[in-house]
Formats: structure tokens, C-alpha cells, sequence
């Protein structure tokens, strides 16, 4: 605080020292005077707020969940939520700070700490909280979510708090707390900074940090996982973050020196611990607390925060008393092995204690939790699976280890398919004795520090029968990873789970820290030592990131110290190497770093301990609220502003009135504070502004027909401040749909537009939004109708742009921080491949809704509907750059996805959106000698809707072998197809589509003929072999040969294919894959053996078919699940019974065509048929066309192009794609 | 020993030929200081793009001199330079400006790499020009 307090001593000359800032060289007067001149107001509100939690500075992020729906009054959630943790019936983990040594003054008990019991609450509040899963406070979902977010985040929050309170404890006031704290850490925290400075992205500004104290973000959880009740419930918790997190901010808690505030980022732990709280109310309460008191208090306050998040969780929970299983015990031999470990941070509240499994899984961290969470701990350490068995080892003998591991539970996202673990990284160090450290010493209970990494202690939690399975999976994944597939006799490839998620094999305390698979992975999870033996394997290289993605748990850092590597600028990360106790080797460039006293100083105890108990060591998911040095400028306000194409054709498709009536329901849920800014620009042939400065009565419209030097009328009142202005904005909404009615004007301006958008914007930098129906047609970037029919795979120059009008202002919109956003509503030929270019290289997204028509095409508004409210709420970073760095040997290659690449590793994203995915080629440069394992980071710098300027770490650590076989049975064919359709577009646009055909087929086939070089020749003769984690490949790639991106078919419209390219690029690896290869479910046979956990609710599940009809039958009903649309198949011979129970229809013949939603009928059969249809609706974040299809109607073709095993008219079926393979190997 | 027209064009191109070897020289650092992440690349490419068509220019402008001059050794020595330019000037990416270098493709590492290795390759032409003009510019005066 003292920096802050001398550099801003009250929130108020924070605010003034702003506008001086801002002003000059940043902001002008325009826009931003105007938004900014709101900010002090702003502030007001949340200083209260922020009195109570900024002491903690642990702004538990978690509690902006809430926030979410009442997105609008931002102080008054503040309040709400700062309060909730005090009023919380469960003790509210107060904000869990880190103190640093500065802030030891407060008393260690009162402020950051609660009791040793209140930690533990703490850490799982935080957990919740802090992990601000928040379906995006901001963002909100759309209604329809199901978290509600205050009334579950309380629920959440207060299971967990309730378990771990319950034990101890008192619950610290937060307020207090978080008080003190302030002023003490300021100071400190300066001189601190400095050194922590980031070099890379910014320097080090004279702006003050994030002086806006709403900054509170809360992480949105996964669209889908929102939508599910399951998720949501967890992610509600988050409103005491929130609370604790915007005091901070205002109070200038920004510059705290507090180390660290976390909020407990394990997603698992939340889940658990709200669910522990009932279930394993003994272990968990009485873990955490012992432990925290002992060690870390400052963990324990910020449990949440500190607390190894996501990868011990299960540790965490053991209660002392709870003995733990001797396997933990065992276990801290391996995790010495790692780093002496400090077990201290036995705070893994974390996980396990985890609820109920299913549910939390899917959001929730990624490795770790889901490992934590739901097994039983090893029996021992040996009992790991250490080592492989052996190639040769038949397929399904399982290791023993293999059942001790049940790791795959965790797969959050995956939820059913068991990840194959693999035993025992090759390359692990020899395990260190576990260091009688102090720390652990210290350490209450012995048996913490083991639990902790291995998390659960045993008690499976209730519920968990999904556990076991999936620990029969994991298990089975792991010999399968070994097994040799023939695959002209084995036809039954995709589990009927669902594909395997692939994993990297680590040794298992790494595994369990492990990033996400969902939101990094690397294409092999054993990575050559060398090029040579790169190109003997033949597979390509390269990483899929989805770096924003919502998650359910995500621990917060505010500290006043980010430990970077001195010489990469490499965030600390699970996978350093602590050479002793004051110094950490580097894991990118293998620099040994002095670590900072405050990192390892326990606030509690104050003493220096263990650095291994930080959160930033136990999770490979972090997010840290930046200081200063990482602001160019001080953050900017959420500006949006919405082009609507007003022309004769866009007032035909009648959208505007669902615009308007979309956007006045998510008026108040836009992501923003009280700056947010809103303008709207309405173009034909001629530019419309809107004047809604708030002094008017109404909005005043202002015309401006020259194209040519579009300027800007009124500038300083066409974007207003949202709040100030609201009246008009609304106003202006319900007039829209009437105010062009009967445009005759035909021509389209975009060009002009999106060029007064820019001018408009370029103060501040925002979003643009762009509704656009038809071709450009007027004023510059004006286009050319280039359709000359189909693209028979030679032309490439229609599937690129016409002209560099549209890349050169998006480039100019980059740099203003701008990011434009396409909703393409065209019925006709709109040259999608030349206007994508103002989203491709401004980090913006492009939708497309070919023919939209609200009346003529009522399936299209349904999702025109979804996904525009999913789009307005969602979460949204803005002015950010993403830095990939990887261990020193490697380089990136390529990268893919949409953005601008600025330096050789750096990407600048004007937005960043939780629906965006990149991929990047890699390539090995030097021999990978110098580790066993590689690891990748992806730093993701960006200012929340909030103003707080954060940075999102992601770190994945992959193991390096030279052995051919380790390459292939390591490698990730869902990663390997994701990176191969972004490699075929480039090729599709530099070349032509048929190379790019072409060289898909040679991929696929040089892999396996590779493959089968290693295996004897005897073998070989007559069978066409994969290695069991490449047996899907010749599948997929046949889709994409299939798919309307790359298939050769003269009736391919050049938009859909254009778009489908686009959609390769950015599509997240599970998305892309479900829209390359559809997923088949036969209806009637839900079957609840394998429920699916949907929070409290079991939803029934179908097994995953292959797609060929030769799994369709006469009788059944056959949902196509094609990720944007689904088909829902009536056998001929559907029985009578079944119509009516379906269709609310006396027999097949009946059944109406044409259906896109399915009639709720009270029967059992309906509602297990629709609650699974709903359940996979909600499960994605976009909207999907549904549509029933009777198996006579002419629609039929629609479900049967998506048989991608069958043959069709110019097409290979499956088997003969294998053989034309193969015979291609033996030329 | 006279000074010809097939003399001038000699010296001329040798004068023009270690103009473009700074040309050259500056292709070379300038992409690989975008490899070494000091320059953003739109400026970087904004400082390229208007050097092309100079260089392209002044190379087939001496060749022009030559083949007036009846050199036509000299002639077929710079021919296939002059082919790869036209060839690379009309695969160029899609772009309203003068120039071969787009932003958003250079970063590429295959762009790069080919870029940069344009440049040695044509700094190693140059080279062998700038001397292969002096010696035939003696040559030339001496024989004559």
C-alpha cells in the first residue's frame, strides 16, 4: 500500500493521477475523456468494498461469479460480494493474502490468516471464489446458464467453506483484514516491482496499476460448463472474490507488495470441498487447517490462493487426523524426487476433497484436478505406474499401477474419456528424499506433505462410480497406448466413450500439475530428442493452445513479486528445478535465478519456507493482476461499438430487430465497468451515426453520405458511456428495427464504416462489432463479385482475398488495440474470404449464418440468437499480447489462428475471447539434451473488462525421448488432425486444394508407414498398421477430405468453404475435432450405466458410433452431432410407442418434416432424450441448428453426408481410403 | 584501347551492382533482425516493400544497357535472376502496394527463412557480378 499510497495515497489522487496520464499522450479528449471521466465515480463505489478486501489483496476471485447475472450495478455486487464472504454462513476465507514480509505487520492471525481452520475454508472459498470461475461476472451467459451465480456461488462457496470452517474455524474477518494489509504492502511491493518488471510487453509506466478497483474478474467458467448446473454451481463461489478483489484494486491495492493473493485456483478443490463439505466434512477441515497453522498460514489464509491449486489438490483435504493413506506417505519420496517439497504447501485444498467428481471435472483445472480428485491415492508410491509396460505387453493385462492411477477422471473437460497414463517418465530424477526442510518440519501432520501430492487420500468420494470407471479406462488407455491396431481388420476404433484425451507421461507429480489438456497440449507427448528423429517418425510438431478458455478454477496471484527467469523472462512454474531453498533453474532456458525472499516467506510463521507451497509452483494454470511495469497505458475501458449493415438486403432478413432485442437483454451483462463505452455506426451507401450524448432527449441520427473521407460528426458523443447514456442506448434499440424499415438503398459501405469505426475507436481500442449481409459494394474496400461458380480445387485465388484493403485497416486496428468482430448474415456471395481479413488479423472472430432470414430460415435464428448472447457476455480481454516460449532447442514455426504475430514468439491480440484457439507449428533446432522434458509457456497478457491488467500463464511440460517408439506411442492423434487442418488451409491458400489434399494423405501416410518400419517384417505382411494412439488418424483425415473445407465437390459454395477454413484456424482442438467428425448417438439406447454427471443431475448416455451406416438401423433414432447443427435421424421403423413418446406423434409417417426442437412430453423417454440432447447443446459455446429428419425425406441427405465411413458419390469409402493408402505404401 | 559502349555499360553496372549489394546487405539484416525480435514487422516491411522494385529496376536496367551493348554473355549470366524477379513479383501476395512482403505472412518461419536465404543467395550473385564486371570492363578496354 505505501506505494501505493505514495504514489496515490487514496483511491482519489489515483484517479486524478489517471486522467493526467490519460490525457496527454493516451487518451483524447474524445471518447475517452469521456469514459474515463466516469472511472473516479466508479471507483467510488467500490472503495468501500474495496476497504474490506484490500487488505487481503486476495481478492478471491472467485466471487465475482455472481456477478454474472447482475452484471449492471457494479458497486452494489461489489458490496454484495466483498460482503458475502462475512456473511457467508460458512466462515469466509477472508481474502487470503500472501503477506509478504512487509505486510507482516499485520497480525499474522488476524488479517491474513484466519485460524489455521479458516484457511482451509479459506482455500477452498478461494478456491471457488478466487478462481473466479465466475461464468464470467461479467460476461454473463445467457440466462439459460445454470449457475446461478450468487445464490450457487454461495452454495458452493459455502460447502467448502463449511467443511474447512467447520474444523477451524474461526473465520477471519475479511474486512480487517484486508485492511491492513494495504498500506504495509505498498511500499514494499514497490521496490519489488521493479524488479519483477516484465520486459517484454511493457515497460515499466508511470501509471499507476490498476487503480480501478472494480477490476475484479472473475473467470468465467466454460460456456459449458455454466450452462451445465454442475459447473456452475462451483463457479458461484467466486462472489467472494470478487468482493475481496475490488477492494484491493481501489484502495490501490494494485501496487500491494502482498505477495500473493491467490485465490484457490483448483477448480477440483472447489467442487470438492463445496462437496466435501457434506461428504468428507471430517478430512477435509481437518487437513487444511493443521497444515496452514503450522506452515503456511499465509497459505492457509489464501489458501485459495496460494495453495497449490490445481495440482495437489488432493492433498489438501486430508485432514490430519484423516491418517493418510500410506501411499501419500510414501509418495513424498516422489516428490522430493521433483523438488523437496514441499509438502508444506500442503494446502492443496484443492482438490480432492472435490465433490462430486463428475461434475467439477469438467471445468476444472486441468490435470490436476482431475487426478487429484478422484482416485484413491496410489497405494504407495511404487505403486505408480512407473514404468510402461513393455510394447509387447498385451493389450489389456493391466499394470497394476495402472489401477492405483486413476487419473483420468480429472479430465475435467473429458469427463469420460480416461486419459492413458503412463507410469513413469523416463526421465524423472531420482527422487529426492524429502527434505526435512524446515517446511516440512514445520508442517503439522506428516502425512500432509505426501497427501499433497497425491492428493486424494483415499476416500473415493461418494458418488465416484464414474471414477471407477474411467479408472478401468485410464488403465486400459495405458496398455492400449502400447498396442499395434490393424487397421484393415479393426473396425470398432472410437471408444464408445469418446476418444481418449492423450497425456503426456510424466512422472507423477508432474502429471498431476500438468496444464489442461483442453487447453494445451503439444501433438506428441513424448517429443523427439532431435530433428532427425522427428523426421524418422514423420509426425508433424507443434502446440494447440486455448489460452482464454473458461475455466472453473483458476488460482489468482497479486503480488508484488512475479519471479521470472532473468534471462527468458519464463514465469515460474511447476516444472523448475529448485536448486536449493533461495535459488530455482530455469526450465526454458536452464539459467539458474535467485528467488525473491518474498516469495518464500510464510507471512504466518513469519519465517522463510519452503517456495514449493507458492501457487505458482503447484499450478501449471495461473493468472497473476499484473503491476505497472506491464502497462503501456493505464488499462482501457471496455469500449464496444456495433456496425450494422442497414441496406435494403440486411432490413429484408429482418435481423436487426433480433439484434436490437438481443442486445437490449444483454445490455447489462456486457463485460465492462463503470467506463464502458457503447456506440453504434448504421451504414448503407451512406455512414449513420448516432449522437446519444446525455444531454439529449433522444438519440440523434447523423448522416453522412461521403464515403470517400468519412468524418467523424459530433466525435466526442458517438461512443458514450454505457451507464450515463443508458436511456438513449435503449432508446435507440427499440427504434432501430423501424428506422431503416423500407431502406431501398442496396449498396453496402463497410469499407467506409470500419474505417470511421477505426477512427472512432482509435483512442481507446475496443471491439467492433460488424453485422454485415451482403458484398461490399460501395466507397472503398468496395468488392467484386469473384464467384465464378465452384472451385474444382486449381483456383486458389477466390478462396484468398481480392484485395489487401481489409488486412491493411485491420492491421491499423491491431494497433489501436481495435478487434472486429464479423457476423456475416449473407444469403449470397459476400466474398467472406476477403472481409475475414478484418477479423483474422485483429485477434476478432467470424460467424456465419448463411441465408439467415428470420422468417424464411427460422433454424438459423435460434442460433443466431444463442450465439450473439453467448458473444455480448462472454468474457473479453482487451489490448493483449500472448508470448509462447519453449524450452531452449525449440522454435515456433508457424502459427495459426487469428491474431498478429508481432515478434518471433510474441502474438498481438487486440481482444482475447474465451472461444479462440491458436495452434503453432514447432520445430527442433538443437538436440533436447540438456532435460528430460520439454516445457512450453504461454503467457497471455491482458486487461479484464475490468480495467485490472492480468496475466495468464500456462505451462505444459512435456517429456523428451529418443526412442522412436516412445514418439509414436506418445502421440495425440486429436492434436496431430487439429494441427494438420491448420497446416492444410495454409496450403489450400498458398497452393491449391488439391496439394492441400494431398499432403494430408501423405501426412497420415508417411506416419504410418514409419510406424511400421519398426515393426518386424513378418508382421507387416497384409496388414496396414498404427500404433494404437494414431489408429483414428486415417479416419480423420478422410473426413477432412470430406469436409467442405477441403472436399473437391463442385457444389461446395465458396463462403461455407472459405468460412469452414476459417473455423480450422481458430476452433479449438475438441470443437475442431467435432466439426471435422461429427459425433453419432443412437437415441434409443440411452443407457444410465455411465451417466453422465450434469451437477446433481444424471443424464443418460449413448455410446459414440462410428460413422457409417452400417450402425444405422430401420428402428432407431440417430442424433448427428456436428458441433454448429444437429440431426436427429427417425428410422422407418421406429416404433409406435417411441414416436409418441418422442414426438408427441401416433406413428412414424406423422412425424412432421422439418421439426427443429423437440416437443417436451411428460414421459420418461422424452425427458432422457432430451435432457442428453440439451446436455450436448449446452456443452459447447455456440449455438446449434437442430433439426429432426425423417429417414424418407429429402432432407435425408443432410445426416448422411456426415457418414464419412461411407462412400459417397466422388468419395472413398473407408475401407477403400485404406486401401488406396496402402497401396500407396508399397509403391 | 578505347572507351566503348560495352566499356560504360560495365562501369556503370559496376557501380550500380554495389548498390545493389547494399541493397542486398540491407534485405539481409533487416529480416534478420525480424528474426531476432527487434523490429515489428510492419515497419520493417514498410521499409522493404519500396526497395524491390529499385533493385529489380536498376538490375534489369544495366541488363538492358548490355543487351544493347551486344554483351550477350552478360546477358545470359543476369537472365535467370530476372526471371526469378518477375516470377516472384507476380506471386507476390495479394497487395495494393508496391512490394513482396506482407506483414502478416513474414513472421512465418518458412517466409522468413526463404527471404533470408534470397539474400545470401543474392549477395553471393552480386558479388560475383561486381567482379565479373570488373574483370569483363578491363576486358573490355584493354581488348579494344
Amino acid at each position: 500500500m505505501a506505494d501505493g499510497n505514495q504514489a496515490y495515497p487514496t483511491n482519489q489522487p489515483h484517479q486524478e493521477m489517471q486522467r493526467q496520464n490519460e490525457q496527454p499522450p493516451l487518451f483524447l479528449p474524445q471518447g475517452v475523456g469521456q469514459n474515463k471521466a466516469p472511472t473516479p465515480a466508479s471507483n467510488g463505489p467500490f472503495q468501500p468494498s474495496g476497504a474490506f478486501h484490500t487488505g487481503a489483496h486476495w481478492r478471491p476471485l472467485t466471487a465475482l461469479p455472481q456477478s454474472s447475472p447482475n452484471m449492471n450495478g457494479f458497486p452494489a455486487q461489489h458490496l454484495q460480494q466483498s460482503r458475502m464472504p462475512i456473511t457467508n454462513p460458512a466462515p469466509q476465507p477472508p481474502p487470503h493474502v500472501y503477506q509478504t514480509p512487509n505486510l507482516q505487520q499485520r497480525p499474522p492471525g488476524q488479517v491474513s490468516y484466519p485460524p489455521p481452520s479458516v484457511q482451509p475454508a479459506g482455500s477452498f472459498m478461494n478456491g471457488p471464489g478466487n478462481t473466479n470461475i465466475r461464468p464470467s461476472a461479467t460476461s454473463n451467459f445467457p440466462p439459460s446458464v445454470g449457475f446461478a451465480p450468487p445464490p450457487r456461488a454461495g452454495y458452493g462457496m459455502a460447502p467448502p467453506q463449511s467443511g474447512n470452517q467447520a474444523v477451524g474455524s474461526p473465520q477471519p474477518p475479511p474486512p480487517s483484514q484486508s485492511l491492513g494489509q494495504p498500506p504495509s504492502s505498498l511500499p514494499y511491493s514497490v521496490g519489488v516491482q521493479g524488479s519483477a518488471g516484465d520486459g517484454q510487453q511493457s515497460r515499466p509506466n508511470e501509471l499507476p496499476m490498476p487503480f480501478h478497483g472494480q477490476g475484479q474478474y472473475s473467470h468465467q467458467v466454460n460456456p459449458l460448463q455454466q450452462r451445465t448446473p454442475i459447473t456452475t454451481p462451483t463457479n458461484s463461489e467466486p462472489s467472494s472474490e470478487r468482493s475481496s478483489r475490488g477492494p484491493s484494486p481501489v484502495s490501490g491495492s494494485t501496487i500491494d507488495a502482498l505477495e500473493g493473493q491467490f485465490s484457490p485456483g483448483h477448480g477440483v478443490a472447489k467442487s470438492p470441498t463445496s462437496s466435501q463439505g457434506p461428504r468428507m466434512p471430517p478430512v477435509a477441515t481437518g487437513t487444511f487447517s493443521p497444515p496452514l497453522q503450522g506452515h503456511l498460514p499465509a497459505q492457509s489464509m489464501g489458501q485459495p490462493v496460494f495453495l497449490p491449486p490445481p495440482p495437489r489438490p488432493g492433498f489438501p483435504l486430508i485432514p490430519p487426523q484423516s491418517a493418510l493413506p500410506p501411499s501419500q506417505q510414501q509418495l513424498p519420496g516422489q516428490l522430493g524426487q521433483r523438488l523437496p517439497p514441499p509438502p508444506t504447501s500442503g494446502f492443496s485444498p484443492m482438490g480432492q476433497p472435490s465433490g462430486p467428481p463428475g461434475a467439477q471435472p469438467r471445468f476444472s483445472h486441468p490435470p490436476l484436478p482431475s487426478t487429484a480428485r478422484g482416485f484413491p491415492p496410489p497405494p504407495s508410491s511404487s505403486t505408480v505406474p512407473n514404468a510402461f509396460p513393455p510394447p509387447s505387453v498385451p493389450p489389456f493385462a493391466p499394470p497394476p499401477s495402472s489401477g492405483s492411477v486413476s487419473p483420468p477422471m480429472a479430465g475435467a473437460g473429458t469427463g469420460s474419456l480416461p486419459p492413458p497414463l503412463r507410469g513413469s517418465m523416463p526421465g524423472t530424477q531420482p527422487p529426492l528424499p524429502p527434505l526435512p526442510g524446515s517446511q516440512y518440519s514445520s508442517m503439522p501432520p506428516a502425512g500432509l506433505p505426501p497427501s499433497y501430492q497425491y492428493g486424494q487420500p483415499g476416500p473415493q468420494q461418494p458418488g465416484v462410480g464414474m471414477n471407477a470407471v474411467t479408472q478401468n479406462l485410464g488403465a486400459m488407455g495405458i496398455q492400449e497406448s502400447q498396442r499395434v491396431v490393424n487397421l484393415l481388420t479393426e473396425r470398432q476404433l472410437i471408444p464408445p466413450e469418446g476418444i481418449e484425451t492423450a497425456k503426456p507421461v510424466l512422472p507423477n507429480d508432474l502429471k498431476k500439475v500438468n496444464c489442461n489438456p483442453d487447453v494445451f497440449r503439444c501433438t506428441l507427448n513424448a517429443l523427439p530428442q532431435n530433428s532427425a528423429l522427428l523426421s524418422k517418425a514423420r509426425l508433424p510438431l507443434g502446440i494447440l493452445i486455448h489460452p482464454f478458455r473458461d475455466l472453473s478454477q483458476l488460482p489468482v496471484i497479486q503480488s508484488s513479486v512475479i519471479v521470472r527467469c532473468r534471462s527468458c523472462r519464463t514465469y515460474i512454474n511447476p516444472f523448475v528445478v529448485f536448486v536449493d531453498q533461495r535459488r530455482w533453474k530455469c526450465n526454458l532456458c536452464f539459467r539458474v535465478n535467485d528467488l525473491p525472499d518474498e516469495f518464500s516467506f510464510d507471512p504466518v510463521t513469519k519465517t522463510y519456507g519452503d517456495p514449493q507451497r507458492r501457487p505458482e509452483v503447484k499450478s501449471a494454470t495461473i493468472e497473476f493482476i499484473a503491476p505497472s511495469e506491464y502497462m503501456l497505458r493505464p488499462p482501457q475501458p471496455a469500449v464496444y461499438l456495433y456496425l450494422l449493415d442497414v441496406s435494403f438486403n440486411a432490413v429484408e432478413t429482418g435481423y436487426l430487430s433480433q439484434f436490437s432485442q438481443i442486445l437490449l437483454d444483454e445490455l447489462d451483462k456486457l463485460p465492462g465497468d463503470a467506463r464502458t463505452s457503447i456506440g453504434f455506426l448504421c451504414y448503407d451507401s451512406s455512414l449513420y451515426f448516432f449522437n446519444l450524448a446525455e444531454n439529449l432527449s433522444q438519440p440523434q441520427m447523423l448522416c453522412v453520405p461521403d464515403l470517400e473521407d468519412a468524418f467523424l460528426p459530433c466525435p466526442d458523443n458517438l461512443l458514450v458511456n454505457l451507464h450515463e447514456s443508458k436511456e438513449l442506448i435503449v432508446d435507440l434499440l427499440n427504434q432501430l428495427p423501424n428506422l431503416f424499415q423500407g431502406n431501398l438503398e442496396t449498396g453496402s459501405a463497410l469499407g467506409a464504416a470500419l474505417q470511421a469505426a477505426h477512427k472512432l475507436m482509435s483512442l481507446t481500442g475496443g471491439r467492433i462489432t460488424v453485422m454485415q449481409t451482403c458484398l461490399p459494394t460501395a466507397g472503398p474496400g468496395a468488392l467484386q463479385n469473384r464467384d465464378a461458380g465452384n472451385i474444382a480445387g486449381k483456383n486458389t485465388s477466390i478462396i484468398g482475398p481480392a484485395t489487401d484493403f481489409y488486412k491493411k485497416l485491420s492491421l491499423d486496428c491491431s494497433a489501436q488495440q481495435i478487434a472486429v468482430d464479423l457476423f456475416m448474415l449473407n444469403g449470397q456471395y459476400a466474398d467472406i474470404a476477403t472481409l475475414s481479413c478484418i477479423s483474422k488479423y485483429s485477434a476478432g472472430s467470424v460467424y456465419y449464418y448463411p441465408s439467415f432470414h428470420t422468417v424464411k430460415n427460422p433454424g438459423l435464428v435460434d442460433k443466431f440468437d444463442t450465439d450473439l448472447r453467448r458473444y455480448l457476455t462472454r468474457k473479453i480481454g482487451f489490448e493483449s499480447v500472448m508470448r509462447i516460449r519453449c524450452t531452449r532447442g525449440l522454435s515456433i514455426h508457424t502459427f495459426h489462428g487469428n491474431f498478429f504475430v508481432r515478434s518471433t514468439d510474441l502474438l498481438s491480440l487486440p481482444n482475447i475471447n474465451p472461444d479462440a484457439g491458436f495452434g503453432m507449428q514447432m520445430s527442433i533446432e538443437d538436440n533436447l539434451v540438456d532435460s528430460s522434458t520439454v516445457s512450453f509457456q504461454a503467457a497471455l497478457l491482458y486487461t479484464s473488462s475490468k480495467g485490472e491488467r492480468r496475466i495468464r500463464v500456462h505451462t505444459l511440460c512435456v517429456p523428451v525421448t529418443n526412442q522412436i517408439s516412445e514418439v509414436f506411442a506418445g502421440a495425440d492423434q486429436q492434436a496431430i488432425i487439429a494441427l494438420l487442418a491448420k497446416m492444410a488451409v495454409d496450403k489450400s491458400l498458398n497452393s491449391s486444394i488439391t496439394d492441400a489434399r494431398d499432403a494430408m494423405m501423405n501426412a497420415s501416410l508417411d506416419a504410418l508407414v514409419s510406424f511400421s518400419q519398426q515393426i518386424p517384417a513378418s508382421q507387416r505382411v497384409g496388414a496396414f498398421l498404427a500404433p494404437y494412439s494414431l489408429r483414428l488418424v486415417p479416419v480423420f483425415i478422410l473426413a477432412m477430405l470430406k469436409h467442405v473445407a477441403f472436399n473437391l465437390s463442385g457444389n461446395t459454395k465458396i463462403d461455407d468453404r472459405v468460412f469452414a477454413m476459417q473455423q480450422c484456424k481458430v476452433l479449438p482442438v475438441s470443437y475442431l475435432l467435432q466439426y471435422l467428425h461429427p459425433h453419432l448417438y443412437p437415441l434409443h439406447r440411452l443407457s444410465d450405466e455411465k451417466p453422465i454427471k450434469c451437477g446433481k443431475e444424471e443424464i443418460p448416455s449413448a455410446p459414440l458410433l462410428q460413422l457409417s451406416s452400417a450402425n444405422i438401423d430401420r428402428t432407431g433414432l440417430f442424433l448427428m452431432d456436428a458441433g454448429e447443427a444437429m440431426y436427429l435421424l427417425v428410422g422407418s421403423g421406429i416404433g409406435d410407442q417411441m414416436c409418441q413418446d418422442v414426438f408427441g406423434k401416433p406413428n412414424f409417417m406423422s412425424v412432421p418434416e422439418g421439426m427443429m426442437d423437440l416437443p417436451e412430453l411428460e414421459n420418461p423417454t422424452s425427458e432422457r432424450i432430451r435432457n442428453f440432447v440439451n446436455y450436448l447443446m449446452d456443452s459447447r459455446p455456440y449455438g446449434v441448428t437442430f433439426l429432426v429428419i425423417r429417414d424418407d425425406s429429402k432432407h435425408r441427405q443432410l445426416f448422411f453426408q456426415h457418414m464419412l465411413e461411407d462412400r459417397a458419390e466422388n468419395s472413398m469409402s473407408y475401407y477403400e481410403f485404406l486401401q488406396f493408402l496402402q497401396g500407396k505404401t508399397k509403391v | 584501347m578505347a572507351f566503348t559502349f560495352a566499356a560504360f555499360c560495365y562501369i556503370l553496372a559496376l557501380i550500380l551492382t554495389a548498390v545493389l549489394i547494399f541493397f542486398v546487405i540491407f534485405h539481409i539484416i533487416a529480416f534478420d533482425e525480424l528474426k531476432t525480435d527487434y523490429k515489428n514487422p510492419i515497419d520493417q516491411c514498410n521499409s522493404l516493400n519500396p526497395l524491390v522494385i529499385p533493385e529489380y529496376a536498376i538490375h534489369m536496367f544495366f541488363t538492358l544497357l548490355f543487351l544493347i551493348a551486344l554483351q550477350l554473355g552478360t546477358v545470359l549470366f543476369n537472365l535467370p535472376l530476372i526471371i526469378y524477379h518477375i516470377r516472384r513479383y507476380m506471386n507476390r501476395p495479394v497487395m495494393s502496394g508496391m512490394g513482396l512482403y506482407d506483414p502478416t505472412s513474414i513472421m512465418n518461419a518458412d517466409e522468413l527463412g526463404r527471404a533470408q536465404k534470397e539474400g545470401w543467395v543474392k549477395l553471393g550473385f552480386y558479388l560475383i557480378s561486381f567482379f565479373y564486371y570488373l574483370y569483363s570492363m578491363i576486358y573490355v578496354l584493354v581488348s579494344s
